[in-house]
């Protein structure tokens, strides 16, 4: 299962019992606030391990599919499986296999790093003294070295989110569900937290990552969901959408105007030219061969790029597919 | 004051790898216990109030064991003089320390007023609900981590009292443990367990709906003063058994004085109680009062309950 297409249907019978391929599975997932107000609209999609980015604006629904999937609030319709474990009748067992970075602050004052990470960690299931082994390691982890016996209300943004993060490590959980970890972050700190994200990625663990920071998500994740106003837009591996304009190659020459002719007369198609540049679209046509009609025609081949698709991009197309415009 | 939050060096990251774990988890009983002493030990952080009830209790100590030791007129042997269970009904009321009284509002005010606010501002009710434990769980946890202070406080002067009047009775170490005595300890236990369960359940629905600690305190300061004026209205009308109407502040002398098995005639005489006069029995009181407890109790639990499990952590 590629495309998005093939995702977002509706699934089957035997694609519920089977999520062997899936971290996250959703069939119909639904939830509307009160006064009416629609969390998440009928979301089907299929999620695979590795790292998902959960994207869309503020209100999208990102958080509302994830405190759905961790039973923090209830679903309206629909069903979901994390991990192949239902989120109606598989809660408890679901919760021993996820760790959860909330977006907002969530952590006691009156406590310290330590005290945070050993206190959730035995709610995890840890014994004391696991719990207190456990949160050392994950608070090395994140960095927190003598600023750990220090209570949290006097950590910086930046302290609090990696205490969030070592939290849900504490029992080591298989997936990580982190909601906006680099919110309010400076550019160290954020630069720090992606870091830490991406080596949790390359040790084996799922994450699923809900921002609206791009460029945070095009670091850290192999695929991504977009959601907009709680309906799926699409889901699609991160390669596949940032390759999808591979066709299109940027060409500067000494003769623009020359080579367009030249371009045009072998048929290779060019969607736009300027003095500075040209662009042609190679989806049938070989790059070696624009090399070849520069050399025969003795013009000055300058650059031949093929530029890479931004997930900024991507997103804002999406979005505009969703809202009804036109995609350029 | 405002503080300046600087990112420290110590936050630095030094790219020492992941490191995973065996996973090996407790089985429910056994994180309950856990769970429910790291609250205790968060309840009881804060020393100087740890230090005012320890204080107050020695007092009392000081004063019940002067008391014990002064209160045969010479010559007269103790069991001569006042039957035990009467004895250890007095010195109870005396110190005020197992009774509804004062210092268990104030411990449960103290202990539980903040417990489950401080989750649900902090918005630490997203971390404990997204673990393996149920909200039945949570609440269990922080119920019994509130009831076990509080209680630490109320049962260890009726203990020290039996000890006290039974060293004052020449008991031998055996006679401590012989159910003729120990009976009105379990009593005594019991009864102080009965006003401990109301108080914590009370507060704790109060905490989970206030947004502060303090309302929960002006509530608790007001109730006793409110059941006070309205059953010094009561008594001089003659209303039958009116501690029953005014609810848990004003009947608890009675549960305590039945489950000590005290008589009516000398709670008015021994003890000057004169609204006794105006109560059917002692048992009839006690037992309605103590039912009326138990469904206060149910009451509280449920509601705090059903608001904890339909909560909706967004």
């Amino acid at each position: 299962m590629s495309s998005a297409e093939s995702r977002t249907d509706s699934l089957t019978s035997s694609d519920l019992s089977d999520h062997a391929g899936y971290s996250i599975v959703a069939n119909h997932l639904t939830k509307i606030y009160q006064g009416n107000v629609i969390g998440l609209a009928d979301l089907t999609v299929s999620l695979p391990f590795g790292s998902v980015g959960l994207l869309g604006p503020n209100g999208s629904g990102k958080s509302t599919f994830i405190k759905l999937l961790l039973g923090l609030i209830k679903p309206t319709e629909g069903d979901a499986w994390v991990l192949g474990k239902n989120i109606r009748t598989d809660s408890m067992a679901i919760r021993y296999d996820v760790g959860y970075v909330p977006e907002n602050d969530s952590l006691q004052d009156n406590l310290n790093a330590v005290e945070v990470c050993k206190l959730f960690g035995i709610a995890s299931g840890l014994s004391s003294s696991d719990a207190i082994q456990r949160a050392h390691e994950v608070l090395d982890y994140v960095g927190l070295d003598e600023a750990r016996y220090r209570l949290v209300k006097t950590y910086s943004t930046g302290m609090k989110q990696r205490v969030k993060l070592a939290q849900a490590l504490v029992h080591d959980p298989p997936l990580l569900l982190i909601d906006e970890p680099t919110n309010g972050l400076d550019p160290k700190g954020r630069e720090d937290m992606i870091r830490l994200l991406i080596e949790l990625r390359n040790a084996g663990k799922t994450l699923v990552v809900s921002s609206h920071i791009l460029p945070d998500i095009e670091e850290i994740c192999e695929y991504v969901m977009i959601l907009h106003n709680g309906k799926l837009v699409t889901s699609d591996s991160l390669t596949h959408i940032l390759n999808e304009t591979s066709s299109r190659w940027i060409v500067n020459s000494s003769e623009n105007k020359q080579f367009v002719n030249i371009l045009e007369e072998n048929e290779i198609p060019v969607l736009h030219w300027s003095s500075e540049q040209i662009l042609v679209n190679l989806e049938q046509t070989d790059p070696q061969r624009i090399i070849a009609l520069a050399a025969k025609n003795n013009i000055g081949l300058q650059r031949l790029v093929r530029p890479r698709k931004t997930l900024e991009q991507f997103f804002l197309a999406a979005l505009n597919i969703e809202i009804g415009e036109s995609y350029e | 004051m405002s503080r300046d939050i600087v990112e420290p060096e110590e936050a630095r990251i030094y790219g020492i790898g992941y490191r995973s774990w065996k996973r090996s988890f407790q089985p429910n009983s056994k994180r309950f216990l856990f769970l429910t002493w790291e609250e205790i030990k968060l309840i009881a952080r804060p020393r100087w109030p740890l230090y005012v009830f320890i204080s107050l209790r020695l007092i009392f100590f000081i004063f019940e064991v002067l008391g014990i030791l002064n209160a045969p007129p010479s010559g007269i042997p103790f069991e001569q003089y006042i039957p035990f269970k009467q004895f250890y009904f007095s010195r109870l009321i005396n110190s005020g320390s197992p009774m509804l009284g004062l210092t268990d509002v104030l411990l449960v005010f103290y202990a539980g007023s903040s417990v489950l606010s401080r989750d649900r501002l902090s918005g630490a009710y997203s971390l404990y609900f997204s673990r393996p434990l149920t909200r039945l769980e949570y609440l269990a946890v922080k119920f019994s981590a509130v009831a076990f202070y509080v209680l630490s406080f109320t049962w260890l002067p009726a203990i020290y009292i039996y000890l006290a009047l039974g060293s004052a009775y020449d008991f031998k170490p055996v006679d401590y443990l012989k159910w003729e005595y120990l009976q009105y300890l379990v009593a005594v236990l019991g009864y102080g367990l009965l006003i401990i369960l109301l108080l914590t359940s009370f507060v704790l629905l109060l905490s989970s709906y206030l947004k502060k600690g303090w309302y929960v305190g002006v509530i608790l300061v007001a109730l006793p003063i409110v059941s006070s004026i309205v059953y010094s209205i009561l008594v001089p009308l003659e209303v039958q058994n009116p501690s029953i109407y005014v609810g848990p502040f004003a009947s608890s002398i009675y549960i305590l004085a039945w489950f000590l098995d005290i008589d009516k005639t000398v709670l008015v005489e021994n003890f000057g109680l004169f609204d006794a006069t105006l109560i059917t029995s002692v048992s009839y009181v006690g037992s309605m009062s103590a039912s009326i407890i138990l469904a206060l109790i149910a009451v509280f639990l449920g509601v705090l309950f059903v608001r904890i499990r339909s909560l909706e952590v967004v």
